[in-house]
């Protein structure tokens, strides 16, 4: 049995030391075996681990800037669609922490237990807990419910109804864990959140497809035969069983945290036998396309709103409406807008009867007029519940009441009021000069401009122009899918006690509704709309907000919190400089520093691809270029072009890799005069060479060499006495351009190899390029720039280098490297411009 | 001063910990048997235990539960090398305060101990 690798302070050790030492032996030999025999298919292989790298950076870099968009502009866009970008991210730095293990297993085997440690963190911070599904699934409206397990409307009423003796409907509560055995018992949730995964922030396209597909599952889903039987229980015990019920959704979070408003479904006058179906539409209402909606631009996860369903006699009503302890514009009042009848058509934004009026300081009814359906007495009795209300939640609230016919009120329903944050005294109120063009009444406040847009299918939110003041017949709660679109609304018909009204004061978008002239504006036409005076003005007269800027977005939620804490352990970087000695697997903090750790570390292994001894029997092709240089290119993907396959020299023109041309581009310009007598190859090398004869011009022994591709050089440059290694990058992705380059070498005493370093130094730092010097070595580069300045900077690199082999031994004092650097700065910008 | 227990089969992680702990004027307690820290958890004051899950004879969890048994306000921090949200949230469950996932990392198992010392003196 192979032994177990033990744990260390850094984790679990990849390898045990015989599995470590197993491992090098095994590499090594490999490599020798593949260079020996098959040189180019090595070459060919780490390429291939090097470009999956390359792929796989450039993948993990979008991936988490598409998370940091999401937090920085917050994004309306499902937890789900967080955690699933999370899970690509992780597969993604899987890969180019293999890919880069491919280069040595053994030296950064440790890169495994980094990003294992902060993957786990990232999922840490974003999971939640599944739904809990043990009992209670159905309590009493008569005891005192929690939040957490019968919703928000359900706690409310029932403490009204048990603490402050309020008239509530009798009633149960199906809890949140009800919901959560049913999606337990048809394996519901991992389907969902796949679902869900799909809404990101460009979720227009397919959110009434996802809505659809989950609703569907939702009514198609089987009824736990326990929990159905407990509920059945518990209607016979409530007396529910010979009388019409209604059910209500009441949702964790549902009229407290958020209004939710509107956002979920009722079903009204059920037959007792059909409580199942109707408690499967209420459910499903969870994911309405506008449901959807409304709890991602909260900032809510699916996990965190769970649903509980109210089940309630249904109670005929004379009269329903709805009851603002408050009015925006008259603090002072309070108001209520009813109907005959039940109270859906007044929710639903479609009309209003009647209003009546309190003064809330005087304790004194307004004149409610003739056609109000109620008896003053009866209006008294609601606005001082109203009062009392306000008084247990010490906030104005927007209360749901109906009356029936033995004029007794039912309260079923009571959540905070949304006032305007903007306090009207510091508005422009009056108009003396504009043009009024509608006029309605106040439904949400706020002064906007911007152009008209008749509605035609909210579910088609993408055809809405950036700054529509949006036109409308009524305010149905789908119109909150287009929120997010739109500057203001201006509704033919509706009222100001609809559920859209909370939602849209919610989201302080100004609304006015009952504005007969709107249907005469004119699509594109630009328009002012004062929400407080219930005024549409002709042209643009108050400072246009944006509407995809976030402005209007909740900025602290439950998601962002968790988004925040998740990048927290992807974002962060700490590996700023390559060349620093704390440039480690061990100084990683975060998945982008891993993500940079492999880049650098893939490129240095690509820079000592070949070593010393070059492409001998690689099967490269000998160059012809016209410099007196000796050079093979071995095309590892489409760095030649297609008929150079099967010759065994190749020219310049044949060459199709970009940094390869720019490189010769300044290696044959004419800042740089070459001796065609003196062929340059390794002199040192086949001086010492113990053959009796060698071609120099054929073996690549002595010779420079290329390794190409489209957008790739890895070059080992030998001139005469002169070593220079070349890795470059050119691709149309800035951040991944590179260049790395290496000196070494030269003739002369080291006094003149000193100067020779000093010279190149200063003209490549005056290029921009970073470099470092030790004795007579040189190291450069040039990093994540555009293509077309990394191509620039590869040509001047390649005048440098002619004219620094040129110089060879002129160079007798440190005088003479100053004005020389000159020269040759003016002839490269000759060449190759600065540009600016 | 604060007194914190490590318990770690793996020698160099818990001699790691002391180290850095004690420069942060801890005092540090390091043991590798199961038994010998829940022995030192009934008889000495303890502000922190830190314990890594995988030991030899039980399960990180089970040791927890016995030092939260012998010591309720005895704060965790669970220590591992292999996570998985499974352990870590059974740990939550039975009182873990804080999850610390090796490679150890000087500046985070720092800042996590703070944390955590605050949240006690503050509650």
């Amino acid at each position: 049995m192979p032994a177990k690798p033990r744990e260390s302070a850094a984790g679990q050790l990849p390898l045990t030391r015989g599995q470590q030492i197993r491992s090098h032996i095994k590499h090594t030999l490999e490599n020798w075996f593949f260079q020996t025999a098959f040189p180019g298919l090595l070459i060919r292989k780490k390429y291939a681990a090097f470009q999956r790298l390359r792929q796989g950076d450039r993948s993990a870099l979008e991936l988490i800037s598409r998370l940091e968009e999401i937090k920085q502009k917050r994004l309306v866009c499902d937890c789900e669609h967080i955690k699933h970008l999370c899970g690509l991210l992780d597969l993604e730095i899987q890969d180019l922490v293999d890919s880069l293990i491919a280069f040595n297993p053994v030296k950064y085997a440790l890169l495994r237990n980094y990003h294992r440690k902060y993957a786990f963190y990232v999922n840490l911070a974003l999971t939640e807990d599944p739904p809990a599904t043990a009992p209670p699934h159905v309590l009493s409206l008569t005891s005192e419910l929690s939040e957490e397990l019968a919703g928000g409307k359900a706690a409310t009423l029932s403490m009204l109804g048990t603490e402050h003796s309020l008239p509530i409907p009798p009633g149960i509560a199906i809890t949140t864990r009800a919901f959560g055995l049913l999606l337990e018992k048809n394996r519901l949730l991992p389907a969902i959140q796949q679902e869900l995964a799909r809404l990101g922030p460009d979720h227009h396209e397919v959110i009434p497809e996802v809505s659809r597909s989950i609703r569907d599952w939702i009514m198609q889903a089987e009824m736990p035969k326990t929990l159905e039987t407990e509920v059945s229980e518990a209607l016979k015990q409530h007396g529910m069983t010979d009388t019409a019920l209604a059910l209500r959704s009441s949702a964790v979070g549902e009229d407290l945290q958020a209004s939710f408003a509107g956002q979920f479904e009722s079903r009204l006058n059920v037959p007792p036998e059909n409580w199942v179906d109707a408690y499967k539409e209420v459910l499903a209402s969870k994911y309405s396309p506008h449901a959807l909606y409304y709890r991602m631009s909260q900032g809510f996860t699916d996990l965190m709103t769970p649903m509980a369903v109210l089940i309630m006699p249904t109670i005929e009503a004379e009269v329903s409406g709805i009851l603002y302890t408050r009015d925006q514009n008259r603090p002072e009042q309070a108001a209520l807008y009813m109907v005959s009848g039940s109270g859906e058509k007044l929710a639903d934004g479609e009309t209003c009867q009647a209003t009546a009026e309190f003064d809330t300081r005087h304790d004194r009814l307004y004149d409610p007029g003739q056609s109000c359906p109620l008896p003053r007495q009866t209006l008294a009795e609601l606005f001082r519940f109203g009062q009392t209300l306000e008084y247990i939640f010490g906030a104005p609230q927007d209360v749901e009441w109906l009356v029936d016919k033995h004029h007794r009120i039912h309260i079923v329903q009571s959540r905070p009021l949304r006032m305007s944050a903007e306090p009207p005294e510091s508005k422009e109120t009056d108009y003396p000069e504009a043009e009024v063009l509608a006029r309605g009444q106040w439904v949400s406040s706020g002064q906007v401009s911007g152009r008209v847009h008749h509605l035609k299918d909210p579910s088609l939110p993408a055809q809405i122009p950036a700054d529509a003041v949006l036109v409308t017949g009524e305010l149905p709660p789908e119109l909150t899918l287009v929120l997010s679109r739109v500057r203001a609304v201006i509704a033919e018909k509706g009222s100001p006690a609809c559920h859209f009204a909370s939602v849209a004061r919610e989201a302080g978008i100004p609304v006015i509704c009952n504005a007969p002239d709107a249907g005469k504006l004119e699509d594109g036409q630009s328009v002012s709309l004062d929400g407080d005076q219930g005024v549409v003005l002709s042209g643009r007269r108050f400072a246009s907000k944006p509407t995809e800027d976030g402005a209007h977005k909740p900025k602290d939620t439950p998601v962002l919190r968790m988004l925040s804490k998740a990048l927290g352990y992807i974002s962060p970087l700490n590996l700023q400089d390559p060349g620093g000695a704390d440039f480690s697997i061990q100084a990683c903090k975060s998945l982008h520093d891993i993500v940079r750790y492999v880049h650098e570390a893939g490129v240095r292994e690509m820079f000592s691809l070949v070593g010393r001894r070059g492409l001998d029997s690689y099967g490269a092709k000998r160059l012809i270029s016209g410099i007196p240089l000796v050079m093979h290119v071995l095309d590892v993907h489409k760095g030649l072009t297609t008929d150079a396959g099967s010759m065994k020299t190749v020219h310049l023109e044949q060459i199709k890799s970009r940094p390869m041309q720019q490189l010769f581009a300044g290696l044959g310009s004419s800042a740089v005069q070459w001796d065609q007598d003196i062929l340059h190859y390794d002199w040192d090398a086949y001086a010492k060479s113990s053959a009796d004869f060698v071609n120099v011009e054929k073996s690549t022994l002595f010779s420079s060499y290329a390794i190409v591709d489209k957008e790739y050089l890895h070059a080992l440059l030998r001139f005469g006495y002169h070593f220079a290694v070349l890795d470059a990058l050119v691709s149309p992705q800035t951040g991944q351009n590179y260049i790395h380059f290496s000196f070494k070498g030269g003739g002369g005493n080291p006094e003149q190899r000193f100067f020779r370093i000093e010279l190149i130094r200063s003209v490549l730092v005056h290029f921009r390029f970073s470099v470092s010097t030790t004795a007579d070595m040189l190291e450069a580069s040039f990093d994540r720039r555009s293509p077309a300045d990394t191509g620039t900077n590869l040509g001047r690199l390649g005048i440098v280098l002619g004219k620094t082999v040129l110089l060879d031994m002129r160079l007798q004092d440190q005088k003479q490297v100053e004005p020389l650097a000159e020269s040759i700065i003016q002839e490269v910008r000759d060449v190759f411009p600065v540009q600016g | 001063m604060s007194q914190i227990m490590v318990l770690d089969d793996v020698e160099d992680a818990g001699a790691m910990i002391k180290r850095i702990l004690e420069r942060k004027g801890h005092s540090v307690a390091v043991f590798t048997e199961e038994h010998q820290a829940l022995e030192y958890a009934k008889q000495q004051r303890v502000d922190i235990a830190i314990l890594d899950i995988k030991l030899k004879k039980m399960s990180g969890v089970e040791v927890l539960k016995q030092i939260k048994k012998a010591g309720p306000d005895i704060e965790v921090l669970m220590l591992t090398g292999y996570p998985t949200l499974e352990t870590a949230r059974e740990a939550t469950d039975f009182g873990a305060r804080e999850y610390l996932v090796k490679p150890i990392d000087k500046n985070e198992l720092e800042q996590k101990v703070h944390s955590i010392l605050e949240n006690r003196s503050s509650a």
